[in-house]
């Protein structure tokens, strides 16, 4: 305390003010904060994260003490990071200085770096702030012949990748399982995948957990539930029993919310009806030999539906949740830390990408484009139906919806959180676990953030919002009491 | 003069029968036609109908719709617009590739397996309930084995027409060599020859053409065993194309890639065929 005093801060209503050379101090008061002891929200990371103000030394005994005497900015940077660890490791603060005490600096960081190389963060971390040279120049990017693939198409046609310093080879893949595998075997680097399989991956689903992250949402909105010909006079879910539907994957957005969808009309979701995964490219042609009774998937399968006179639009998915999310681009957490410059020079491509393509000015011509043979390998009125929203719903209207499909880039953590409760209802997730935690591990919704605002694009607060779903008020931060309004948990 | 009379009327009947049966398909295609309002509604357009022409969409293509297909995929077939827009021809030769990398594998491993089982009965005996167990087995079951396996589709298809094609060339080989007749190898026995110039002299030069009758069974074997493993793994080949056709609902590509499936496999039978008039030899 005295160290502080005589470095020039001075103590006021719990907080730090005045100037303690060079830098000024801002912060609580680490002797007395106004969130009680150690409130997990205080400024300590802040403070140590300069290195160079003469406070950061001079608190000494527990965490405070991984930072040490920063020999660089580099050095502080790891420092804050361990500590930022620590407080996710040990919330009680005699736990955090017992377990440095024992340790001593050195070991506790040792310790740490076991559990994630802290190095190799730090050195993402520092990457957030300038731009060095890729690791990797080529970037294998996979992408679903489908609508949701516009930003990555763009980010091809407009030559972003380049402009970042790197080679673009985008790959055209058939289904969500084989991008998954292919991510998880090197094939690709980074990826096009529904958003919930970075979440399921992260969390263990069908296999050991692959820590992985989402850096955008490719697109909100752009699906259907899309049903054959012969069931136009059947419309309520609630006689759908025995029906079998195609899904793109088991954990994907269009599986959780056609559950969602049935189980609010009453049926049960997982006896009465059956699902098949099915790659989005092969729905119409299952849909047409009468493989299936509907399906739920990504544009422009339901359109393509119509078109062929094989089914009939029944509902878009903004109508069960809009603005949902529904592509993601994927990176996992151990691509990221071995090419923490090319991730960083991709994620700037993709957020040009997207916001470029989410200016409703810059789709002229977008059908043209995407329903080439090489992207969607559709007929381009097809593409555009779905791009304007003026579409043809397979029973004899035209029905108008400007925002059938977007591309704001943003992830929301709100979703994530909605889509893991979903997955904990249907026993895809065994056991209640930390669904806000997870959400903000997986979805890098800060850089996002700071991304877009680089480029004068507008991003929302970070937190955890509430959305709509079915006409339902779900609040994002309290996923446990929504779990217990669905008799689970 | 008599044999060139039947054989040029033959010619003329299957030429006759060809394009009778185009007729015929022609004209059962296109039923159901009619003309349809010159004005068309929003919804009509939406539909993707054009003014007066009423053709249901993806019913059965007429043979001039096909003709039109193969026209546009042969007026550039070795187009590569990017890794994902690849024109006809390369696809066809990524399937040539992948059947002759695991036909000649077949080939390397089946005529010295079966040529030594065929010199050592007992051996060919005792490993004869296996060959005739995994025989029968169609290759495609053993695609999910190799997938995780060798946990490369490229490689696995490789390996599909490996299995599928070993077969007809091990049991032909073996036959063929246990059976050359026992009046030849004595001969060889009576000059004087050694075991292994008996076999290199003598029981091999006899083999050689039903082991290339093995051969010529296993390359068609082979052909048609790729277009279903490539409809499996995959991103590129023809058994590829025609799924990925099938699935965008483009029936005039697939009729024509059947068609180039089809004179593929003749003209690899055809070069098998030749190769085994040359080194045949009469008794």
């Amino acid at each position: 305390m005295q160290d502080l005093r005589t470095a020039g801060c001075e103590f006021s209503r719990g907080y730090l003010r005045g100037t303690c050379s060079p830098l000024p101090c801002r912060g609580p008061d680490p002797f007395n904060p106004p969130g009680g002891p150690m409130d997990p929200s205080h400024e300590y990371v802040r403070l140590s994260r300069t290195g160079l103000c003469a406070c950061g030394s001079a608190h000494g005994d527990d965490e405070q003490c991984l930072a040490g005497q920063p020999a660089n900015a580099d050095d502080a940077l790891a420092g804050a990071m361990a500590q930022g660890m620590l407080h996710g490791l040990f919330p009680e603060r005699s736990l955090r200085r017992a377990f440095v005490k024992t340790l001593g600096r050195a070991g506790a960081l040792a310790a740490l770096t076991t559990l994630t190389p802290l190095t190799q963060l730090a050195a993402v971390a520092q990457e957030r702030n300038s731009k060095g040279a890729p690791e990797k120049k080529r970037l294998a990017v996979g992408f679903l012949p489908i609508t949701c693939a516009t930003p990555l198409i763009y980010a091809e046609q407009l030559g972003l990748f380049p402009r970042e310093g790197l080679e673009l080879s985008l790959q055209k893949i058939a289904g969500i399982a084989l991008i998954r595998d292919k991510m998880v075997n090197g094939e690709l680097d980074i990826s096009q995948q529904v958003m919930p399989v970075a979440l399921a991956m992260s969390a263990g689903i069908g296999g050991a957990p692959i820590p992985a992250r989402v850096m955008t949402v490719l697109n909100q909105n752009g699906n259907s539930l899309v049903l054959a010909m012969k069931h136009k006079d059947n419309r309520d879910p609630k006689n759908w029993k025995g029906f079998r539907f195609a899904v793109p994957f088991e954990q994907s957005h269009q599986m959780l919310q056609l559950r969602h969808y049935l189980a609010s009309a009453g049926l049960d979701a997982d006896r009465d009806v059956s699902y098949r995964v099915v790659p989005p490219s092969e729905y119409v042609s299952n849909l047409r030999v009468g493989n299936i009774d509907g399906f739920f998937g990504g544009e422009p399968g339901g359109q393509r539906a119509v078109y062929e006179g094989a089914g009939f639009i029944h509902l878009v998915s903004s109508e069960i949740w809009p603005e949902h999310p529904c592509c993601s681009v994927t990176a996992t957490e151990a691509w990221i830390k071995a090419h923490p410059n090319s991730f960083m020079a991709a994620y700037r491509a993709i957020i040009a990408a997207s916001l470029h393509v989410s200016e409703p000015a810059n789709r002229v011509g977008m059908a043209k484009i995407l329903a080439q043979p090489q992207y969607l390998n559709q007929p381009e009125t097809v593409v555009d139906q779905v791009l304007t929203g003026k579409y043809a719903d397979g029973l004899g209207k035209v029905k108008s919806l400007p925002r059938r499909i977007d591309f704001q880039p943003f992830p929301h953590y709100s979703s994530a959180v909605w889509l893991l409760t979903q997955m904990r209802r249907w026993n895809m997730i065994k056991e209640d676990l930390d669904y806000k935690g997870l959400a903000r591990q997986v979805m890098l919704a800060t850089d996002a953030k700071r991304l877009i605002e680089e480029r004068g694009g507008k991003a929302p607060e970070l937190g955890f919002r509430k959305e709509t779903i079915l006409g339902k008020s779900f609040d994002s931060d309290r996923p446990a009491d929504y779990l217990k309004s669905l008799g689970k948990a | 003069m008599q044999g060139a009379i039947s054989t040029s009327r033959s010619w003329l009947a299957t030429l006759a029968i060809g394009l009778l049966l185009l007729a015929i398909w022609q004209a059962l295609a296109s039923t159901g036609g009619g003309s349809a309002p010159v004005e068309l509604s929003d919804y009509d357009k939406l539909m993707g109908k054009s003014p007066g022409v009423s053709v249901e969409r993806s019913a059965i293509p007429t043979p001039i719709d096909v003709f039109k297909r193969a026209g546009e995929l042969f007026a550039d077939p070795f187009r590569r617009n990017g890794e994902n827009d690849l024109g006809i021809a390369w696809h066809l030769l990524d399937s040539l590739r992948r059947v002759f990398s695991g036909y000649a594998l077949a080939v390397l491993v089946g005529v010295p397996l079966g040529f030594l089982l065929g010199l050592v009965p007992w051996l060919g005996q005792a490993l004869n309930p296996f060959i005739q167990l995994l025989r029968p087995v169609s290759p495609m079951a053993w695609m999910p084995l190799a997938l995780y396996t060798l946990k490369d589709s490229g490689a696995s298809a490789i390996f599909i027409i490996f299995i599928c094609s070993i077969w007809p060339i091990l049991i032909n080989t073996l036959y063929s060599t246990a059976s050359v007749r026992q009046d030849w190898t004595n001969v060889g026995r009576v000059i004087g020859l050694t075991p292994l110039e008996r076999a290199r002299k003598i029981v091999f030069p006899a083999a050689v053409p039903m082991i290339l009758t093995g051969m010529r069974i296993s390359i068609g074997i082979a052909w048609l065993v790729i277009v279903a493993a490539e409809m499996v793994v995959g991103q590129s080949g023809i058994g590829f194309f025609v799924w990925n056709e099938w699935n965008n609902l483009q029936i005039s590509s697939i009729i024509v890639a059947i068609v180039m499936i089809g004179v593929v496999g003749l003209v690899l039978d055809q070069l098998l065929g030749a190769l085994m008039k040359h080194l045949s030899f009469r008794e």
